[in-house]
């Protein structure tokens, strides 16, 4: 009788500790405690449709879209490092930071679907996933002359090389992550996370970049061949954060399918741009409630002038300086053949602590 | 006169009460009657005042004769020197009143792209408000650029002839030299002496009243700012020689444009130095050890600044809402340091500007008018409470 009724309790409360709404167990996907794809999709038993297809037909990719994810919070974790909020994911509270409907939820969802549209782009390119490979000729627009040369000289090139499938990568991250839309749920808050998805991917998809590999004579470079590649995930990274400052407020419209901005005259946000709908609350002090940590004890710039500034990052309550001795490897020297062998020195380093 | 017209109004103040206090008793009657008989000896004493008694204009015209003891009483915060030098020099203090507006517009212009763009308050008889009670570096450059400010426009005064007790100065006379040769003393030199020794004078005798540490600073930034513009006097020239060589010259001192001392100041307030009083109370050490010690030339200041930030009434700080920001500066007016990590909004706006630009024979410019949409950007302003944003 008690083996039961404490079943049902553990039943209970595994239940409960689920969140209601999917994107909250998304998140149980690219969590670095999750690491083997066979126990997300066992998590993910309540993934409908397109996901739980996808988790029992091609895992594989499943496995890449983790691994996109890792990337992106990483990314987060990196363009946060001076801000108030710096995206810490190990904690409970980022669950609470991600019900909220503020900027930092808007970048977090475009950085994850820019990471899962990048992750599986790359696989494909390395050829590790079956279903994709580069980019097919056929479908790429004809050769057009490249803008920077002068067109001086019979420059031939043409498309070759391995070129980036970012079409798959982009259309394996709408399914995975815009399931939502099947359900036929428009709501705003539905809207704007649709709207932060497409945001991310389009980061990743629209600037590509080409790069060719000169192949004429001893290495000339009458004859090119060139082939189109993914930005940087850094760049990627820095160009949402471009969006991140410039994000607008919306709200719903009359007719409760469109999101129109508030204030006066303010520009409508395009397909690039990052929409929230509620302020963020004040990281400044750790709120169990609203799920911020607190400023206290982070690192912080003294000479910086913005935000990642002492002044600011520690809400004006003043910082400490500490001095971390820790080991580092130098004077590195490459024996033949074939080990590196580096020596350990200390290195002092003083930093900036906020109280 | 104006005595018995203030009499006067006091006491037709007065007689509406008794009356109304009679009405109101019905019960005293006996002492209704009383009043009644006392207002009506009120008014027949009124009816014989009024009867009397010249009439008085209220007479604007007196200022002109009152002149400068109205404004001069007037203003207030003047010590009793200040306000005797401004009795007994009306005209340097009407030159002081125009200079304010240059400096102020110059302190605008230098702090335009920082997050304290040096606004002024209408209403406030301090000018600048509560943010200048704190002795951060924002208050030793304002303390500077105004003895700048009213070093020059004195001078400038001067030299026009503005004033009755100074001009040109005396002292340029005769012949002497330079690098390029000698030359004559012509012109009109600017007499930037007298200019100072006012500027001094009128000043820096609030801070001598005081004997702390905010007036020992005070008195270091208004000399920093009154040399300021005395570093900036060049010597310029004419030539008039034999068919317009320089030969024969004729030289004068001149001031610079305010503008270099503005540029000047505004690298002090950046290299500005944090200090502390002297035990003794007589003058300055640095602060912090590191640093090299104040000159005469530096600017001092002993408080930190707050961050301006945000709006804040007791700091007196308007806080960066809806300042425009660039979006792809990355100094103070960069988005990312003016609206302290608040994001900003955008607007379209269409800017009309004239474009192509052709002379016609003879002699007008005809332009079209382009439009062009323009993205401003403008910081967000911090939470605020819920209701506000359903308006």
């Amino acid at each position: 009788m008690t083996v039961r009724l404490s079943r049902i309790q553990l039943a209970l409360f595994f239940m409960s500790l689920c969140p209601l709404n999917i994107i909250g167990l998304w998140w149980a996907v690219g969590s670095p405690l999750v690491m083997d794809p066979n126990s997300i999709c066992r998590k993910a038993k309540r993934l409908v449709g397109k996901q739980a297809e996808l988790c029992q037909t091609q895992p594989e990719i499943v496995n890449e879209v983790a691994r996109g994810a890792r990337l992106g919070v990483r990314e987060c974790q990196y363009q946060f490092r001076y801000r108030r909020w710096n995206c810490t994911s190990h904690n409970k509270y980022f669950g609470k930071i991600l019900q909220q409907d503020i900027r930092e939820t808007a970048f977090v969802y475009a950085i994850t679907a820019a990471g899962v549209t990048h992750a599986v782009t790359q696989a494909c390119s390395m050829g590790e996933l079956l279903q994709c490979g580069c980019e097919a000729t056929r479908n790429r627009a004809p050769p057009r002359p490249p803008s920077s040369s002068s067109p001086r000289d019979g420059v031939k090139w043409e498309w070759g090389g391995c070129g980036d499938d970012v079409e798959f990568g982009y259309e394996k991250s709408k399914q995975f992550m815009d399931a939502r839309r099947r359900r036929g749920k428009s709501d705003i808050r539905t809207l704007i996370d649709l709207h932060n998805n497409e945001a991310g991917r389009l980061a990743v998809k629209l600037y590509m970049r080409t790069e060719c590999k000169c192949h004429g004579l001893s290495g000339s470079c009458t004859l090119r061949t060139c082939w189109k590649k993914m930005p940087h995930f850094r760049e990627v990274g820095d160009r949402l954060l471009e969006r991140f400052n410039g994000a607008a407020k919306v709200m719903g419209s009359n007719d409760g399918k469109t999101l129109i901005p508030v204030g006066h005259n303010i520009k409508p946000p395009d397909k690039q741009d990052l929409i929230y709908s509620d302020e963020s609350p004040d990281f400044c002090s750790a709120n169990r409630k609203t799920g911020s940590l607190g400023t206290r004890g982070r690192t912080c710039n003294s000479t910086a002038m913005d935000i990642s500034g002492c002044d600011l990052l520690c809400c004006e309550r003043g910082y400490w300086e500490e001095t971390v001795v820790s080991e580092e490897n130098c004077l590195c020297r490459f024996h033949w053949c074939c080990v590196v062998q580096c020596k350990k020195c200390l290195v002092r380093k003083e930093l900036n602590l906020c109280h | 006169m104006s005595g018995l017209n203030r009499t006067l109004i006091l006491r037709t103040a007065r007689t509406p009460r008794v009356g109304s206090s009679c009405s109101s008793l019905s019960s005293r009657s006996s002492s209704c009657q009383n009043s009644g008989a006392s207002s009506r000896i009120y008014c027949a004493c009124l009816l014989l005042l009024l009867l009397t008694t010249p009439r008085v204009d209220s007479s604007w015209w007196y200022i002109g004769a009152l002149g400068a003891r109205v404004i001069c009483d007037n203003i207030p915060g003047l010590v009793n020197k200040q306000r005797q030098l401004c009795q007994r020099h009306p005209d340097i203090m009407q030159a002081i009143g125009e200079g304010t507006k240059e400096w102020i517009r110059e302190c605008q212009h230098q702090f335009r792209h920082h997050r304290w763009n040096c606004s002024t308050l209408d209403r406030d008889h301090t000018v600048f408000g509560r943010v200048l009670l704190r002795s951060s570096r924002e208050a030793a450059f304002v303390y500077a650029i105004s003895s700048a400010g009213v070093v020059y426009a004195l001078t400038r005064a001067c030299s026009q002839g503005d004033l009755r007790t100074c001009n040109c100065d005396p002292h340029k006379r005769g012949r002497a030299r330079d690098e390029r040769g000698e030359f004559d003393w012509g012109g009109c030199s600017d007499n930037i002496n007298y200019g100072i020794k006012f500027a001094k004078a009128f000043i820096d005798a609030k801070e001598r009243t005081v004997r702390d540490a905010r007036a020992l600073m005070n008195l270091h930034n208004n000399r920093c700012g009154r040399t300021a513009v005395k570093r900036f006097m060049k010597l310029e020239c004419k030539c008039h020689g034999v068919s317009g060589s320089c030969t024969l010259r004729t030289c004068w001192m001149a001031m610079s444009d305010f503008r270099k001392t503005g540029d000047f100041l505004r690298r002090k307030y950046n290299g500005a130095i944090e200090v502390t009083m002297n035990q003794d109370g007589t003058g300055f050490t640095v602060a912090n050890k590191a640093f090299r010690k104040a000159t005469k030339n530096d600017l001092v200041y002993f408080e930190n600044s707050p961050d301006y930030c945000m709006q804040d009434k007791t700091v007196g700080s308007l806080g960066t809402a809806g300042r425009v920001c660039n979006k792809t500066s990355r100094g103070t007016d960069g988005c990312e340091v003016m609206c302290c990590g608040r994001g900003y909004d955008t607007t379209r706006i269409k800017q009309i500007t004239k474009c192509e630009c052709k002379f016609k024979w003879c002699c007008a410019v005809e332009c079209k008018d382009c439009e062009e949409a323009v993205d401003v950007h403008t910081c967000k302003a911090p939470k605020r409470a819920e209701w506000l944003d359903q308006t």
